[in-house]
């Protein structure tokens, strides 16, 4: 089976689902065969690969609820390697569809854990929220990748997030680890120095990726056309950055097993 | 001979009951059990299936539920049923012949409402009262006299099992004492640097370092 990331943050705006998405395209524009699920009723990484919502027969409430088949549920994208396990608004009735089931956050788990065995990497994007679903992706996966932006916001955000991840683990999931933290929406070279040499952030240094997102127009460009950056424009600050977290990603799993 | 796609028609009937199910007001039908059939929930109502069926030669929609509530069997020193109640919806409200539900038992009348939970149940059609529920009813139709209220020890032990039920787990409360937060007395270098700090040591902590 392969490694189950979910990309978790409680504060929106984090870059969350453009990782998610990006990382995922990466992946699969490595040649390693992935699979991207949409955890978020908002269905943003959905629509993001670039898969029309509105054609789709099923998504991940049917699966969770048992009207379908997990497997049944899978999307191909405009990649090879990548496969998607889409969401819709619906999603949000997940919680009270399975409110009262004991532990209702496995049912979610059941699935990736049986999809993913196909895949080398599965991404999971995870609402901004300390949800349901949040629980359930956080109950999902083998290792959470944390989105950063420097403000303190983002900061606070994650403390608290650290929080729900000890709990989760201590009752759900005692093997979920933390791939580690990734600054994003980083506006200019400067900053991203100061953010790396600066001694009150030296606590840090040991749990940042060495690659930072940065600030880039061809991003939000590519969510506007619904495709990953990299199919847009393979040479852009923004691709590039995702192209160089997925081998960085890669190989942090390699020295973690 | 198909004239269309069957997927389609699937696809369209589970939007259209997503979209009522959507829309249904959870507070109207909990109310329902609870002044209609005089029972006391003690979970959320869960959905569990819909279906576009027929009534009275009319389209309806037919919702099944779940609901899961606290029933007490009363039985004497020999073994004997005596009651069954359920804790207080406003007052103690004993199941008897003249319950909705026990009535159902004896009374194999046909689904007068479409959804209507105890028609569902006496039909024997899934999702409704559950089947704990289900199997305690015909005991309460064959013996309903002798009725018995339930003592004060035993209505109290099942508040407390309620309050049980609703309290969030003791390992997901957390404190603003958990987490360091950013204050206005402290510069900004300051703050980002407790926060840091912490966030290593979580993580330290959660990878097992």
């Amino acid at each position: 089976m392969g490694q189950i990331i979910c990309v978790a943050s409680q504060k929106g705006g984090t870059g969350k689902t453009t990782t998610a998405v990006n990382l995922a395209a990466s992946l699969a524009l490595l040649e390693k065969h992935t699979l991207l699920v949409d955890c978020d009723p908002l269905g943003n990484a959905t629509t993001g690969i670039g898969i029309d919502k509105g054609k789709l027969s099923c998504d991940l409430f049917d699966a969770l609820v048992g009207r379908t088949y997990p497997r049944d549920i899978l999307v191909e994208s405009n990649l090879d390697c990548l496969q998607v396990i889409p969401a819709r608004i619906g999603l949000h009735h997940a919680e009270k569809y399975l409110a009262g089931k004991p532990e209702p956050e496995r049912y979610l788990r059941n699935i990736v854990r049986e999809v993913s065995r196909d895949y080398e990497f599965t991404i999971i994007d995870s609402p901004p929220s300390f949800g349901f679903l949040t629980k359930s992706a956080l109950a999902s996966s083998d290792y959470l990748l944390l989105p950063l932006q420097y403000q303190i916001f983002s900061f606070e955000g994650l403390a608290q997030l650290l929080l729900m991840v000890r709990s989760i683990q201590k009752k759900l999931n005692p093997l979920l680890k933390i791939a580690g933290i990734f600054y994003t929406m980083c506006r200019n070279d400067s900053k991203q120095k100061e953010i790396y040499n600066t001694d009150f952030l030296h606590q840090l240094r040991d749990k940042l990726f060495s690659t930072v997102i940065p600030w880039d127009d061809t991003l939000a460009e590519a969510s506007d056309l619904t495709c990953p950056v990299a199919l847009l424009n393979m040479m852009s600050k923004g691709a590039v950055a995702y192209m160089q977290l997925a081998q960085e990603l890669m190989d942090v799993l390699a020295s973690d097993r | 001979m198909k004239i269309t796609n069957s997927d389609i028609i699937k696809s369209g009937e589970r939007e259209l009951i997503d979209s009522i199910i959507g829309d249904l007001d959870w507070d109207a039908i909990e109310e329902l059990v609870k002044t209609r059939h005089k029972l006391k929930i003690q979970d959320d109502v869960e959905y569990r299936q819909g279906d576009i069926v027929v009534h009275n030669n009319q389209v309806a929609y037919k919702l099944d539920f779940d609901v899961k509530m606290t029933l007490s069997v009363v039985f004497d020193r020999d073994g004997n049923y005596l009651s069954l109640v359920t804790p207080d919806v406003d007052d103690d409200v004993e199941l008897s012949e003249e319950s909705p539900i026990a009535a159902e038992e004896t009374d194999s009348a046909t689904d007068e409402e479409a959804g209507d939970i105890s028609a569902a149940a006496s039909d024997g059609s899934n999702g409704t009262v559950n089947e704990e529920t289900a199997e305690i009813m015909p005991a309460e139709a064959d013996d309903s006299n002798g009725a018995e209220d339930m003592t004060a020890d035993s209505d109290s032990a099942m508040s407390e099992n309620e309050s049980v039920v609703n309290e969030p787990d003791p390992s997901e409360v957390f404190s603003s004492d958990d987490v360091p937060t950013a204050t206005p007395e402290h510069a900004p270098k300051e703050n980002f640097s407790k926060m840091a700090s912490h966030i290593a040591e979580m993580i330290s902590e959660i990878n097992d370092e």
